[in-house]
């Protein structure tokens, strides 16, 4: 009794229920993981992979037009979302964190878990329903006598749904930033005869700072993932670099290549976060 | 404090976007369900209410083989995820070991990781070692690895809270430590076993991407038949089995709610990212 409730120092046997998940994502995930990073360098000699070291994969990646303007649109998508998250999210972040009412606190709560937890596929068809060229939104524009707009199969389409996507992530980082700075200073400030926009200008805002970087580097590291979304919003006019992993990969078996891109993608992705951590030191744990 | 006029106009806007910003979320949900009892392809308002769309979706053989794959698949996952969540939590919340933060990190990696390359990776992996061939192994694996880290997070976090004084009367009034594990510990974290089991069923329920990559012509769970219908044929059907997603997905959330409580929730899923 005395080893198992009060000696802290490791003993293997305390140790061994670490065992499946060792095997599970340090052993299969990480082993997966080592080999598309080797694969990254084989060569491909159609319909073959050749484990044979070569640069060739990102040398073509970063010299070819085609990838670099779909490494562009991936990150002009995921920036311009991520600050449309931001902007967007505040106001909602900001009722969570501070409104005085329960009611609505919960109404909003449910509405951003709903956001969060609502699956791709409901998600996509949804604004299908409203953004097609026969959908709901120029229906009414019709109606009103005005013209159509085209709002999917384009970067517009693939903007709208990842900020839809993103914006319970920049709520949450958000909401948890405007929480931690309390609102005793704003009430100070007003007492002392500041308004309410001096007050959000001159002590909110800048407090919350950290928050905001975070919701963005945040936000912009998930959105520069998005496969579905481009898929169906993009409609193949639009192509964001996921897309172009799933059609190498899948379409002509080419693997290294496609192991190149999705290289790209994780690096991108993961310096974002990395940055988010380095700023804040914000380490990535349990509870 | 009164409020200048200028306050007051900030004070609308910012109530404005708070509405706005909420439409915006929940609101292109709501057309999904009026399609789905709307008999008329294409117009809008409905002009009529009927059950066509759910009866036709019931008809489609491709629609029950990929529920009962995702069924099959989600509750397999759900289980091992559970254990081999549950298990690992013990040691990470309870035990100090070298290297302890660096392993949580590599344990919630599936999560950071794009899921784009996950699915690459694990397909690449599958092909090398040969696992590829059995299909349904193959989306078991890749999706546990998906929806471990959840159960993870949210059974270390009440281990961590946990009073062990319970435990200590039991093993002092002399029962063995499997006893005290099954009798006393487990019950106590029950709400949290349930959460991490939702999270993860919903993790490998609802997953396209990895589950596009691994599946087969054979072995196809419900989310790559959905995405098929929506890439090449738009079948409203879509509409009704979107609406029962939906509703089986807010039926969760209030689950989760009940079970953890809004912070704790809120603190799990902030690492939550379902894949896009």
């Amino acid at each position: 009794m005395e080893t198992i409730l009060n000696d802290k120092r490791a003993g293997t046997r305390q140790l061994l229920p670490l065992f499946p998940s060792v095997l599970l994502i340090v052993f299969v995930f990480g082993s997966a993981l080592a080999y598309m990073l080797s694969t990254a360098f084989f060569e491909y000699r159609p319909p073959y992979v050749v484990a044979e070291f070569t640069l060739e994969n990102f040398q073509h990646f970063f010299s070819t037009s085609l990838y670099l303007g779909t490494l562009y649109v991936t990150l002009r998508v995921a920036a311009v979302s991520s600050l449309l998250c931001l902007v967007m999210g505040y106001p909602i972040a900001y009722g969570l964190a501070r409104s005085k009412s329960r009611f609505e606190r919960s109404v909003l709560f449910t509405g951003v878990l709903i956001t969060l937890f609502v699956g791709i596929i409901e998600r996509i068809y949804a604004w299908i329903l409203l953004l097609d060229d026969n959908g709901i939104i120029n229906g009414f524009l019709t109606y009103l006598g005005l013209g159509r707009v085209h709002l999917m199969y384009n970067e517009l389409g693939i903007v709208i749904v990842s900020t839809h996507y993103l914006l319970p992530f920049a709520v949450f980082t958000l909401m948890g930033s405007i929480g931690s700075v309390g609102s005793s200073l704003e009430e100070m400030a007003l007492g002392l005869g500041a308004s309410r926009i001096r007050v959000f200008v001159d002590i909110t805002l800048p407090l919350t700072l950290p928050g905001i970087m975070s919701s963005v580097l945040l936000t912009f590291s998930l959105g520069v993932s998005a496969w579905a979304i481009p898929m169906m919003m993009g409609g193949g006019l639009v192509w964001m670099l996921s897309n172009m992993v799933y059609d190498r990969v899948v379409s002509t078996g080419n693997m290294p290549f496609g192991s190149a891109i999705a290289l790209v993608i994780m690096l991108v992705s993961i310096s974002s976060t990395l940055l988010l951590t380095a700023l804040f030191s914000r380490k990535i744990k349990v509870e | 404090m009164s409020w200048g006029i200028t306050d007051r106009i900030a004070g609308f806007l910012a109530r404005a976007a708070r509405i706005l910003v909420f439409l915006f979320m929940v609101g292109p949900l709501f057309f999904v369900l009026l399609m789905s009892i709307n008999p008329q392809v294409g117009v809008f308002p409905p002009h009529a209410i009927s059950a066509t769309w759910y009866q036709f979706l019931l008809s489609r053989s491709d629609f029950r083989d990929g529920l009962t794959v995702s069924l099959l698949l989600g509750l397999s996952v759900t289980l091992m995820a559970v254990v081999i969540g549950t298990l690992c939590a013990f040691p990470l919340a309870r035990v100090r070991f070298m290297g302890r933060n660096v392993l949580t990190v590599i344990f919630l990696s599936p999560l950071i990781v794009p899921e784009i390359a996950s699915a690459v990776a694990l397909l690449n992996f599958f092909v090398l070692i040969g696992v590829i061939s059995n299909r349904f192994e193959s989306l078991l694996i890749g999706l546990t690895i998906i929806a471990v880290p959840y159960v993870i997070r949210v059974v270390t976090g009440s281990l961590v809270g946990f009073d062990r004084s319970l435990e200590e009367s039991s093993l002092n009034l002399g029962a063995s430590w499997a006893q005290t594990t099954m009798k006393i510990t487990l019950p106590l974290i029950r709400p949290s076993l349930l959460a991490g089991a939702l999270f993860a069923f919903q993790a490998s329920f609802t997953n396209v991407t990895i589950s596009i990559f691994l599946s087969s012509a054979d072995v196809t769970p419900l989310p790559v038949v959905l995405f098929s219908w929506m890439r090449f044929s738009f079948n409203p059907s879509l509409a009704a089995i979107s609406t029962l997603l939906m509703v089986f997905t807010t039926g969760l959330i209030f689950t989760l709610e009940k079970l953890l409580g809004l912070d704790k929730l809120v603190g799990v899923t902030s690492g939550f990212s379902p894949s896009i």
